[in-house]
């Protein structure tokens, strides 16, 4: 009689654990079988499925992106031993028996050791991190793409690779888009819910609040602030955070106002279940397709504008490598620097219909009505 | 039977409902003045058609609407104005089966986990302790344990009904709201669902307020029956006197209106016609005075109060 019982708990738990029972009731809570139908028929939507696995990849290729793209040695053997100084303290150069206190040049180093012999360099594909410029003598930055030097897509006009600017910008962009939708989404997801379940002044007094919120235009604001407080990574998050939760609680509040007069509300409300029972348990898991459905788009939202500020200058602090920069560098150089331009269009446009296409997938996967298309 | 205690008690319970926001404002006025009284290990039937207020009544009486006046006694303590941390304790001791069995479930969760919710809330019972009453809960209501792991949908009607059930009695309480309990389910099912809500009560004592607006069935079940119209109680008396000797114009329309199984028993038919007044009207005088064959001049303006005339008779009119 026990073990077909224990199935329907995410896994089987000795004793009694400490904590509320509020607390421990996540845990039993398994995948439903809607959730499921509705994986699989995102499994079954090729496109969306497809850049889903594509964009994915991308991310955690970008997280890692150290090994593929960096100035740093993958592998260094000098006189016997293995260093690896990708993930490892800085190595200054006199460590490998050249004749400075500073980060070793690894690519110098290569050459140094294979004519010396007392070891090797594995390098990364692109040996060039986003930050550092190549001189090449007798010529003048932008450089063409270029194999040989390992540029793939040339330089920029100081002479920073651009696959690497690329590569970390786009790491940049998708990690700000991911926390500023996470946090919007549980802020939002949080107070539409409770404006929807409480309903009444609080609800009222909210709406009349986001509404004014609302009308307050966001990127000027982010542009005043970005110029009084130099906003480095997090604060910026913030600021976007700040003006973007409240879009998110409209259509938990409608959803939620729906679901509170089902009966099942109700029964929990019977058997004196809490309001933070009622709403984590019982309203958001059942409002969750809105806010799953719409999240693909909102991430693309932000990477556009958060591209669209560092386009216009008031985005991220100067050596930070973004799309924004190489996009405003490209337009201005593009017929000097035809290079620039076509890499960063060509990410932009991958990366935002990807998001897009995984979106419409999720859109089509959960909506059982199935969207009709016009043609 | 008399002389068994009170367990739930009204007193002029009124519940007004606000519709619309700030144009146009108007209240349905679902309950006016509901006394009546619920004896321990009872049922009392609650009929009466459509928007009269038999849900509304229940779910004043389970505390979850918050009654605009008049008074809810549970055991005799006054539980009308308790705010909602010190519920916790009425919530043990009265639960509620709902109407539809398909929207009184969350659609997401287990059944397991829906009949251990209460327990999970309420009690501080052990994992195992919790596992193994679900499955004794699933058992008395006559469900394999193993329908635990499943969800709502993957069952009929008639077993979601049992389910709901089961969630009712997890706590042990001493009374169960059963809303219209069976006016979802098929007619081959409804006596099933009835026969084991006898038996639960039976078991456990239990003290039942039944709503339906099958009069039939209101009478299987229950020992008393309150008619309800427009919000008032018409009539209270015992199952076999409402059924046999009805006082209150409504109720004899009501009881003539049973079909009967004998097509040549012919009965004194009163036909009433006319519709039931509109909820959102503030009502003078006897509700039922607009449809009422015998109504009087007093009846216009003055409301009729619940009098015995008979021991444990109670009627609502001035005429009977």
């Amino acid at each position: 009689m026990k073990a077909p019982l224990g199935l329907f708990r995410k896994r089987p738990r000795s004793g009694d654990a400490p904590g509320s029972a509020d607390e421990r009731a996540g845990f039993r809570i398994r995948i439903d079988p809607l959730t499921k139908a509705r994986i699989k028929r995102f499994t079954q939507i090729k496109r969306g499925y497809w850049s889903f696995i594509a964009i994915s990849s991308l991310l955690v290729l970008s997280l890692v992106a150290e090994l593929f793209v960096n100035s740093r040695a993958l592998v260094v053997n000098y006189e016997g031993k293995l260093y690896f100084p990708t993930y490892a303290r800085v190595f200054l150069g006199q460590e490998f028996g050249l004749d400075y206190k500073y980060e070793t040049n690894y690519r110098e180093l290569k050459e140094t050791l294979k004519e010396n012999g007392k070891g090797w360099v594995i390098l990364p594909p692109v040996p060039w991190n986003a930050y550092e410029q190549d001189f090449i003598e007798g010529e003048y930055p932008p450089n063409a793409p270029s194999a040989e030097r390992r540029h793939f897509l040339g330089t920029d006009i100081i002479g920073r690779d651009v696959l690497a600017r690329l590569l970390y910008g786009f790491r940049t962009a998708i990690l700000f888009a991911l926390l500023y939708v996470t946090a919007t989404f549980l802020i939002g997801t949080v107070i539409g819910a409770l404006m929807g379940y409480w309903g009444g002044p609080f609800d009222m007094v909210f709406q009349r609040l986001i509404e004014i919120w609302e009308r307050i235009p966001f990127l000027y604001v982010v542009m005043i602030l970005g110029a009084i407080f130099k906003p480095n990574f997090l604060l910026f998050i913030g600021i976007f955070v700040v003006f973007g939760w409240s879009g998110r609680t409209w259509s938990v509040r409608a959803m939620t106002y729906r679901e509170r007069e089902r009966d099942y509300i109700l029964a929990a409300r019977a058997m004196g279940a809490s309001t933070l029972r009622i709403i984590g348990v019982h309203i958001v898991p059942n409002v969750l397709v809105v806010i799953l459905t719409s999240l693909p788009f909102a991430v693309s939202g932000a990477i556009s504008s958060l591209t669209a500020l560092d386009y216009l200058g008031f985005g991220l602090r100067a050596p930070t490598p973004s799309w924004g920069e190489l996009l405003s560098m490209g337009i201005a150089q593009y017929e000097a620097a035809p290079w620039i331009l076509a890499s960063i269009v060509t990410a932009m446009t991958f990366v935002l219909v990807t998001i897009a296409f995984v979106g419409e997938g999720l859109r089509d996967a959960f909506d059982p009505r199935k969207h009709t298309v016009y043609r | 039977m008399n002389e068994a205690r009170t367990i739930i008690e009204t007193r002029g319970l009124v519940q007004h409902f606000a519709q619309g926001r700030f144009f146009g404002r108007s209240v349905v006025h679902a309950l006016n003045g509901v006394s009546l009284t619920v004896r321990e290990g009872e049922t009392l039937g609650l009929v009466g058609e459509t928007g009269c207020g038999k849900s509304t009544l229940a779910r004043a009486v389970m505390r979850l609407y918050n009654p605009t006046g008049g008074q809810v006694f549970f055991d005799g303590i006054d539980v009308t104005r308790l705010p909602e941390r010190k519920l916790k304790f009425l919530r043990r001791s009265m639960q509620i089966v709902f109407q539809d069995p398909a929207d009184s479930m969350n659609p997401r969760l287990p059944v397991g986990y829906i009949v251990e919710e209460p327990l999970i809330i309420q009690t501080r019972m052990t994992d195992r302790e919790r596992r193994e009453r679900v499955a004794e809960l699933l058992t008395d209501v006559g469900l394999d344990p193993s329908a635990s792991m499943r969800y709502p949908h993957e069952f009929s009607g008639g077993q979601r009904q049992r389910i709901a059930i089961a969630r009712a009695l997890a706590l042990k309480p001493r009374v169960i709201v059963c809303d219209e309990p069976v006016s979802a389910l098929d007619v081959s099912v409804q006596s099933q669902v009835l026969n084991l809500l006898l038996s639960l009560q039976k078991a456990h004592g239990l003290t039942l307020l039944f709503i339906s607006h099958a009069l039939g069935v209101v009478r299987h079940m229950s020992d008393r029956v309150a008619v309800m119209y427009l919000g008032t109680v018409a009539e209270l008396a015992d199952s076999k006197a409402i059924y046999e000797s009805p006082r209150h114009p409504y109720t004899k329309a009501l009881i003539a209106a049973i079909p009967s199984t004998d097509p040549t028993a012919r009965k004194d038919r009163r036909q009433y016609s006319g519709e039931v007044p509109s909820p959102l009207v503030k009502p003078v005088g006897c509700p039922f005075k607009s449809n009422c064959p015998i109504k009087v001049a007093r009846c216009e303006t003055e409301k009729p109060e619940l009098r015995e005339l008979a021991p444990g008779h109670q009627v609502a009119c001035h005429l009977a």
